[in-house]
C-alpha cells in the first residue's frame, strides 16, 4: 500500500524527531526506556520480572488508577490497557509479547526466558496462553461486585486451571525448580505474576488455592518463585492487594465505570 | 504421499474443515511447501490435546502443538529456510512486538464480536458489528503503512495469516448467514483490496493454491446448522 499516509506510529508518538529516522532504525539495547503500569497489575508484574531477570534499568511510569494518561492514550491507542513498554520513542504492548520482546533485545543479557527448542517454545507458549485464558479472567468476581455463585465458580476454575498447572509444572521442570528449569522462565513469569493475586483471592473468599495437598510442586514453586531475586518487590504482598481490592470496588460502585 | 519435513519427522495437521483456526495453519504449511502426511493413522484429536480439547492440531514426529498462532510462530521457526519462502514473522523485534500484538487483539475482540454478532439476540448484534468495524479500522490503518501488498509486506506474514480468516469466514457467516455487512468497501478501502487476495477461490496460479477455503455455499449451510443448535441452547 502506498504510503500516502504516515505510518502508524506516528500517531502514537508526538515527538519533534522526523519519522523516517525512527522509521527503519532497530531499537538498540541502549535506547531510552519507560514502562507505563502499576504497582498492582499482574499484567505489568511480567516485563518487570523480565527486566530484573535481564538485570535491565528502565523507566516505571505509574499510572493514577481511575485516569488513563495521556502518555497511555497515545502510546496504545487500540487496547488503551497497561502495561506499555516505550523503547527509543516506540510503543510495546500486550504483557507476554513484551516479554518476548525483551527477550530478543536483550538476548546477550541474563539467561534466556524462552528456551531455543522449538518445540519447547511452543509448549512455553502454549502454557502461558493457558494461564491467559483460564486464570486471568477469574479475578473479575473479586475486584467488581459479583454474587457468590460467580466467585464460586471462578473459584472452581481457577482450582481446574491450576491442577491442570501442577502436571505441567511437572513434565516442563523436570525435577528442577522452574517451569524452565534452573532459571525463570517464560510460564513462570506467566504464572508467577499472577501469585500476588492469587493470594489475594485466598484470602477474600477463604480457600486455599496453593494446597501443598493438592498441587505441591506448584505450591513450593510459587514460595521460590516469590523469593527469587527477579521477582523480590514486585510480587504485592496479598494485605495490600485485597486493601486495593475494596477501593477498586468502592470505586466502580461510585463511578458506575463500563467494564475494560 | 508423504513428503518428510525437512527435519525429516512426519507433519499432520489434524482439524475440522469449517474452522478458521485450522485453515490458517494449512496456509502456513503451505507456504513454507510442507506436505502432510494424509496416510497414516495418528491417536484421535482428544488423546493428544486433552486438556484443551481444541482444534487444530498439528503433529510434528509425533509431537502434538496446539493453539494456532502458537503454531504459526512454531511453524515459522522449524522451517525457517524452507522452499526460499520469506519469514513469516518480521526480523525486526519491534515489527515483531507489533505483529504479535495485532493478531492477539484481532483474536480476542472477535471472539466476543462474532459470538454477539451470531448467537445473541437483535440488540447485542449491533454492539458486536460496532466491534468488528474497530478491529477493521485497526486493520485497515496498519496495512497503509505497509510498503507492499499484505500485512507482512510485500509478502504474506504472520499477521497476514492471523487475519486471512475475515474476508471468507465473515463474509460466509455475515452475510450468508445473517445477511448483514461489515466488510465495507468504501470504509475500508485497503482491507478490501487486501481482502480480494484471501477470497481468490479457485486461487491465482500465481499464489500457488496457497490459500484454499472450502466451498461458500458448503460453509454458509454449515454455519447456519450451528447457530440454530447453539441459539437454543442455554449459553
Amino acid at each position: 500500500m502506498r504510503n500516502a499516509l504516515p505510518s502508524f506510529s506516528h500517531f502514537l508518538w508526538t515527538s519533534s524527531i522526523p519519522e523516517s529516522s525512527h522509521k527503519n532504525r532497530a531499537m538498540a539495547a541502549g535506547d531510552e526506556l519507560k514502562l507505563i503500569g502499576n504497582w498492582a497489575s499482574s499484567f505489568v508484574a511480567r516485563p518487570r520480572i523480565a527486566f530484573n531477570l535481564k538485570g535491565i534499568q528502565y523507566e516505571f511510569l505509574q499510572e493514577e488508577f481511575g485516569k488513563k494518561s495521556d502518555l497511555l492514550l497515545k502510546s496504545n491507542p487500540v487496547h488503551k490497557k497497561i502495561p506499555v513498554l516505550i523503547h527509543g520513542g516506540k510503543p510495546v504492548c500486550e504483557s507476554l509479547v513484551i516479554v518476548e520482546y525483551i527477550d530478543q533485545i536483550w538476548s546477550s543479557s541474563g539467561p534466556s526466558i524462552l528456551p531455543t527448542d522449538p518445540y519447547d517454545r511452543a509448549v512455553a507458549r502454549f502454557w502461558a496462553a493457558y494461564v491467559d485464558d483460564k486464570l486471568t479472567l477469574q479475578f473479575r468476581p473479586f475486584i467488581r461486585e459479583a454474587d457468590e455463585a460467580a466467585k464460586a465458580q471462578a473459584i472452581e476454575q481457577m482450582v481446574a486451571a491450576l491442577q491442570h498447572l501442577e502436571e505441567a509444572f511437572e513434565k516442563c521442570s523436570k525435577g528442577k525448580s522452574f517451569f524452565a528449569g534452573d532459571s525463570i522462565g517464560f510460564v513462570d513469569i506467566a504464572l508467577g505474576s499472577l501469585i500476588g493475586w492469587l493470594r489475594a483471592v485466598e484470602v477474600l473468599a477463604g480457600v486455599k488455592l496453593f494446597d501443598e495437598e493438592r498441587i505441591p510442586g506448584l505450591a513450593k514453586w510459587a514460595e521460590r518463585f516469590c523469593s527469587s531475586d527477579a521477582a523480590m518487590g514486585i510480587i504485592p504482598e496479598p494485605a495490600e492487594l485485597v486493601e486495593f481490592s475494596k477501593a477498586l470496588r468502592d470505586a466502580f460502585r461510585s463511578a458506575a465505570l463500563p467494564s475494560n | 504421499m508423504s513428503k518428510e519435513a525437512d527435519s525429516g519427522e512426519v507433519v499432520q495437521l489434524r482439524g475440522m474443515w469449517a474452522s478458521p483456526a485450522v485453515h490458517r495453519v494449512a496456509w502456513a504449511l503451505r507456504l513454507k511447501g510442507v506436505e502432510e502426511d494424509l496416510e497414516r493413522k495418528s491417536p484421535a484429536l482428544l488423546e493428544l490435546n486433552p486438556i484443551t480439547k481444541q482444534v487444530p492440531v498439528l503433529v510434528h514426529g509425533g509431537r502434538p502443538v496446539v493453539e494456532s498462532l502458537v503454531i504459526l510462530e512454531y511453524i515459522d521457526e522449524v522451517w525457517s529456510g524452507a522452499a526460499g519462502a520469506p519469514p513469516l514473522l518480521p526480523e525486526n523485534p519491534y515489527e515483531r512486538a507489533r505483529a504479535r500484538f495485532l493478531a492477539a487483539f484481532v483474536e480476542d475482540k472477535s471472539r466476543e464480536a462474532t459470538r454477539k454478532v451470531f448467537f445473541a439476540p437483535e440488540k447485542e448484534r449491533g454492539e458486536g458489528l460496532r466491534s468488528l468495524e474497530e478491529i477493521l479500522e485497526v486493520l485497515e490503518k496498519e496495512l497503509k503503512s505497509k510498503e507492499g501488498e499484505f500485512f507482512g509486506g510485500r509478502s504474506i506474514g504472520y499477521l497476514d495469516l492471523a487475519v486471512g480468516w475475515m474476508p471468507f469466514w465473515l463474509g460466509v457467516v455475515l452475510e450468508g448467514v445473517l445477511d448483514c455487512k461489515v466488510m465495507n468497501a468504501i470504509k475500508f478501502p485497503t482491507f478490501y483490496l487486501w481482502s480480494k487476495f484471501f477470497l481468490q477461490n479457485p486461487p491465482e496460479e500465481k499464489w500457488e493454491s496457497i490459500i484454499t477455503l472450502p466451498p461458500r455455499e458448503k460453509a454458509i449451510e454449515y454455519f447456519i446448522k450451528y447457530r440454530q443448535l447453539y441459539s437454543d441452547s442455554p449459553k
